[in-house]
C-alpha cells in the first residue's frame, strides 16, 4: 500500500518514529445492566474512587517537576472532585435508589457536572467539564479493572493515537515507549499539550483527519516541527528520516549536556548567560538550562488582568518564591514597566498621543508612588530570600535616579524601624534604554551597582521609529551602527567604573551578535531560558581575541549590510 | 438552631476558579455545619468543589453564604476570611 501524509498542528516539537497505535480515553462499554447487591456495588464505587485518587496522587508524586503551577492546581482540584460531597452522594444515590450499577452511575453523574460545566460563560470554568469527564472515566476504567492496553510489541516504540487526550492521561505515559503523541482535538495551551512539552514528549494535535482507525498498527514518522506524519514511509523516506532523526537527537544531547556546564569561550572567559522571566511558572524551566541567575524579572504581569494592583503581601511572595529558586544566583527583578500603551484601568493610565514618549517605567512610579513604594517594599522584604537586585526602566536622568533612590531609602528605614529583616546587600540598577541615559552612563555608573541595556527600545528611541509602525519598519533595526557605537559607549563606561553590565534585549539572546558583545567588553547576557544552552555552545566557539577584532570592525562600519555581513 | 448567614463581595478578579474554589471547599468541610452559598437564585453545597464551580461566580459578584449547625458562627468568619484576602494568604 503507497504511503501518504496527514498534518496537525505540533504542540510539542521533536521528530518521532514508531507504529501508531489507536487508544480511547473517552468512556465506552458502560454495562446497562441493573445492580443486585446495592451494598456490594456501593463498596466497588468506594474502592474505584479512593484507587483514582491514588493514581492521581502518584501522578502528582512522580510528575512533580515537570508540571506546572497550573497543572499542579488541576490535579489538586481532581483530587478534590474525586472526594467531593454531592458527587458522591449522587453517584451513592443512583445506585442504592434506582439500582444502577456503578459504572453507569459515575458516568451519569460526571456528565450531568460536565454538562452544567461546559453551560457556563466563563472559559476557564467551561473547560473544567472536560476534568470532570477525566476524573469520571478514571472510576469507570477502574470498576472494570481495564486499563489503556498498548501493543505488546513496542519495541520500536509506539506513535499514540487518540481524539482526545486528557492531562492526567499524559502524566501516565512512559516516554521510553510512547515516542509521540497524535490527536484529532486539543490546542496549544491545553494542559495536555503544556505536559507534554515539559515531558518532551514530541505530540501533533487538530489533526486534519477524522478516520483515525487508519493509522492503527501503521508505521509512522512524526515530524512535530512542521506537523507532517507520515504513513507508511518509503524506504527512502525511511532513511531520510532516521538521518533527521539522529542529527535532533545529537543536538537535543549535547545541549541537555551543555545546561550544566559554564558558559565560556574557546579560550576560558567565563561569561554569564542570565535569563529574562515573566512569571514564577518558568522556574521548572529555569532549572532545566541551569542558567546564572535571573537578568530580567518582569513584574507587569502581577498588574494585568486584574481589578486592583496586587497586595505588598501577595507581591512578597511572589518575589521571595523568585529569589529562592534563584539562591545565592542573582536576581534582577526590575520595578513596574507600565505606560499609557498597555490598557490597566485601576491604574489609571492617562491616554497619551504618544506613549512611548510619554509616562513609562520608572516615570510612572515616580508620579504614583503610592503603587511604586508598595512594590519597593514587598521587594525590601522579599529580600532576605535571595540575592537581590532591584532595576528601575526607563530611567532618562540622573535626577530620577536620586528620586527614586531617595523612596526607597525612606521605604527601607520604615520597614527597618518596625522591625522587618531587609537584606544588607541588596543592589540598585538602572535599564539603559533612553539615548540620554545612555550617553550619561559614565555618570550613572558611579551612582548605581549595575546597568542593563535594553536593546529593543534604545534601538526604538535612537532611530526615533515606532517598532510597531510598519511604516519606518526597514528603520528599526539594532544593528543601526549608530545603535551599535551608543552600545560601546554604554560598556566603556561600565568598564572605566568597574559597574556590572548587561544586556537584557533581544540581541543578548542572538548568537551572531555575540562576538561584538564580546568584543566590547560585556560579560553578562540575558535571554529567554530555551536560548541559554545555544549560547553556552555559540561561547565554546568564539576566542576573546576574534571578538575583539571583530567588534573593531563591526564599529567601523556605515551601514546595517556591512555589519551583518562581518557577523554572518 | 437557625441558620445564620452573611454577604461577601468576590475579590478574586478571576471568579470562583479551581483553586479559590477548591481551598473554600476544604475550609468548608473542617466544619460541622451546613455551608452554603446562594448566587442569583441558586444554592450549592459550599464544602463541594464542583458545586462551588457550577455557580460560575465571577470577580465583583456578591454571594450569600448560609451556615446552620454548631460550629455555624465561626464557619462563617472563616470563610469570610477567606474571600477578603481574596484566597490569598492561606
Amino acid at each position: 500500500m503507497d504511503g501518504f501524509i496527514i498534518k496537525g498542528n505540533p504542540v510539542s516539537t521533536g521528530l518521532a518514529s514508531g507504529t501508531g497505535a489507536v487508544v480511547s480515553y473517552d468512556t465506552v462499554g458502560i454495562p446497562s445492566g441493573k445492580c443486585t447487591d446495592i451494598s456490594a456495588e456501593l463498596i466497588r464505587f468506594e474502592e474505584s474512587r479512593r484507587r483514582a485518587m491514588a493514581q492521581i496522587e502518584e501522578i502528582v508524586t512522580r510528575r512533580g517537576s515537570a508540571l506546572g503551577d497550573q497543572e499542579k492546581q488541576i490535579f489538586a482540584a481532581h483530587l478534590m472532585m474525586l472526594d467531593d460531597p454531592e458527587f458522591i452522594e449522587q453517584v451513592r444515590g443512583l445506585i442504592s435508589q434506582d439500582r444502577t450499577n456503578a459504572a453507569q452511575a459515575v458516568d451519569i453523574t460526571a456528565k450531568a457536572f460536565s454538562e452544567i460545566f461546559s453551560a457556563l460563560p466563563d472559559p476557564y470554568l467551561a473547560e473544567r467539564g472536560r476534568d470532570v469527564l477525566d476524573i469520571g472515566a478514571r472510576i469507570v476504567r477502574n470498576l472494570s479493572g481495564t486499563s489503556h492496553e498498548f501493543p505488546s510489541n513496542t519495541a520500536g516504540g509506539i506513535i499514540l493515537i487518540c481524539r482526545d487526550i486528557p492531562p492526567s492521561a499524559v502524566a501516565e505515559l512512559d516516554p521510553e515507549m510512547v515516542r509521540a503523541v497524535i490527536a484529532a482535538e486539543g490546542g496549544f495551551t491545553s494542559h495536555a499539550a503544556i505536559l507534554l512539552k515539559n515531558l518532551e514528549i514530541p505530540a501533533i494535535f487538530g489533526l486534519a483527519e477524522t478516520n483515525l482507525s487508519r493509522l492503527d498498527q501503521r508505521h509512522l514518522l512524526v515530524d512535530a516541527q512542521s506537523g507532517k506524519i507520515m504513513v507508511d514511509p518509503s524506504p527512502a523516506e525511511k532513511s531520510e528520516f532516521q538521518q533527521r532523526l539522529e542529527k535532533f537527537n545529537l543536538e537535543a544531547g549535547q545541549l541537555a549536556q551543555l545546561a550544566h556546564a559554564p558558559g565560556c569561550t574557546a579560550d576560558g572567559a567565563r561569561i554569564q548567560l542570565l535569563a529574562n522571566v515573566g512569571g514564577l511558572q518558568e522556574i521548572p524551566r529555569l532549572e532545566k538550562v541551569n542558567p546564572d541567575g535571573v537578568g530580567l524579572f518582569r513584574t507587569e504581569f502581577l498588574f494585568l488582568h486584574r481589578r486592583s494592583a496586587p497586595s505588598e503581601n501577595e507581591q512578597t511572595e511572589i518575589y521571595r518564591k523568585m529569589l529562592e529558586a534563584m539562591g545565592s544566583r542573582k536576581t534582577i527583578i526590575r520595578t513596574l514597566d507600565i505606560g499609557g500603551d498597555k490598557d490597566v484601568p485601576y491604574l489609571k493610565l492617562a491616554k497619551e498621543e504618544n506613549p512611548f514618549l510619554g509616562v513609562r517605567g520608572l516615570r510612572y512610579c515616580l508620579q504614583n508612588q503610592e503603587i511604586f513604594r508598595t512594590q519597593l517594599r514587598a521587594l525590601l522584604r522579599a529580600s532576605p530570600a535571595g540575592n537581590l537586585h532591584i532595576m528601575h526602566p526607563m530611567v532618562t536622568t540622573i535626577a530620577e535616579l536620586d528620586e527614586a533612590n531617595g523612596i526607597m531609602a525612606e521605604e527601607m528605614a520604615g520597614l527597618t524601624a518596625a522591625g522587618v529583616a531587609v537584606s544588607p546587600s541588596i543592589k540598585v540598577g538602572i535599564m539603559i534604554e533612553v539615548p540620554a541615559a545612555a550617553l550619561m552612563a559614565d555618570v550613572f555608573a558611579q551612582k548605581v551597582d549595575f546597568m542593563s541595556l535594553g536593546t529593543n527600545d534604545l534601538t526604538q528611541y535612537t532611530c526615533a521609529c515606532d517598532r510597531l509602525n510598519p511604516g519606518v519598519k526597514s528603520l528599526y533595526n539594532t544593528c543601526e551602527p549608530g545603535v551599535l557605537r551608543l552600545i560601546k559607549l554604554v560598556a566603556d563606561a561600565a568598564e572605566r567604573h568597574q559597574t556590572h553590565l548587561s544586556i537584557c534585549g533581544e540581541m543578548a539572546g542572538q548568537p551572531h551578535m555575540t562576538p561584538f558583545f564580546l568584543g566590547i567588553g560585556i560579560r553578562n547576557l540575558s535571554m529567554s531560558p530555551p536560548l541559554i544552552p545555544h549560547l553556552k555552545r555559540r561561547l565554546a566557539a568564539l576566542t576573546m581575541g576574534a571578538c575583539a577584532e571583530i567588534a573593531g570592525k563591526v564599529l567601523a562600519c556605515s551601514s546595517v549590510s556591512e555589519v551583518s555581513s562581518i557577523l554572518n | 438552631m437557625a441558620a445564620i448567614e452573611t454577604k461577601v463581595i468576590v475579590q478574586n478578579e478571576e471568579g470562583m476558579h479551581a483553586r479559590p474554589a477548591g481551598i473554600l471547599a476544604k475550609a468548608a468541610s473542617q466544619f460541622t455545619s451546613t455551608i452554603e452559598l446562594c448566587v442569583n437564585g441558586q444554592t450549592k453545597n459550599a464544602k463541594s468543589i464542583m458545586g462551588v464551580m457550577s455557580l460560575g461566580i465571577k470577580g465583583g459578584q456578591e454571594v450569600v453564604i448560609k451556615a446552620e449547625g454548631d460550629d455555624a458562627q465561626s464557619s462563617l468568619a472563616t470563610i469570610t476570611r477567606l474571600f477578603a484576602c481574596r484566597f490569598q494568604d492561606v
